[in-house]
């Protein structure tokens, strides 16, 4: 398979009417990006995908940030204090690896092979949930 | 808003709230230089398939093709500025009769559960 089919089978196709020109939106299905692996500006995993954060301006919401780690799927489930608790204990803090990239530092050329633009060590962090109150109906506390 | 906690897998309904399904996938719109717009949702049984894998999409397809409309599948289409945040559910301005999302709730209705002696009694 080469790279360019691989990069189109998870664009969705145009909505019903578009017609095909060069500059027609293209559209990307998150529900296909979630679990996918993402690797950073030097090629390291990171993690995988498995929230995006989208916020409403000016009447429209646009995709903020990404939230992308190797327990975020607890947190997607909808894990609690216990299970948090639980893997804090069985993994020693490191369950609580999720980071946040915003929309302008993930790569979404190719959404089979996702990348993030910036280097692991200078993302941040993203709170566990549960350990504090959400802010604005975020369940994600984000670095101020 | 967190678009897989809070958009997807949630119910819909229509302006009756009438619930005609839930949101299936979500497609965001990729922009030069802008950050990716929440467009549309859409719900239907092959986008569903489609995120268990694309060969259970294949027979989701196949199966309606045969036993149902014989035209391509045609998923639900919302955009995002139709919808309305009501608690739990996801309130659309649209006429669940008029999407595919309905057809195949009607057709069950009228082959399947029509002809079930004793229905409506």
């Amino acid at each position: 398979m080469n790279e360019r089919s691989a990069r189109d089978k998870d664009a969705a196709p145009p909505p019903v009417g578009t017609r095909r020109t060069k500059r027609r939106p293209k559209y990307l299905r998150i529900e296909l990006l979630l679990g996918r692996k993402v690797v950073d500006a030097d090629g390291a995993h990171i993690g995988r995908l498995e929230e995006v954060v989208a916020e409403n301006r000016s009447g429209e919401y646009v995709v903020s940030h990404f939230v992308v780690g190797r327990y975020a799927l607890v947190d997607r489930l909808g894990g609690g204090r216990l299970s948090g608790a639980l893997l804090r204990l069985l993994t020693r803090d490191r369950a609580y690896q999720s980071f946040l990239i915003p929309w302008d530092e993930m790569d979404l050329s190719k959404p089979r092979h996702l990348r993030c633009l910036r280097r692991k060590g200078d993302l941040s962090r993203a709170r566990w949930p549960s350990d504090e109150v959400p802010a604005a109906g975020h369940r994600h506390a984000r670095p101020a | 808003m967190d678009l897989v906690h809070d958009l997807l897998d949630k119910q819909l309904v229509d302006k009756s709230d009438l619930p005609f399904g839930r949101v299936d996938g979500v497609l965001i719109e990729l922009r030069d230089g802008r950050p990716p717009r929440v467009a549309y949702v859409v719900a239907g049984g092959t986008v569903l398939a489609g995120r268990l894998g694309r060969r259970l999409a294949r027979w989701a397809a196949a199966i309606r093709r045969r036993w149902g409309d014989r035209d391509e599948p045609k998923p639900t289409r919302i955009a995002c500025s139709d919808l309305e945040h009501r608690g739990t559910v996801w309130k659309a301005d649209v006429d669940a009769r008029d999407t595919p999302a309905m057809e195949w709730e009607l057709w069950l209705r009228e082959r399947v559960v029509g002809r079930i002696p004793g229905k409506g009694k």
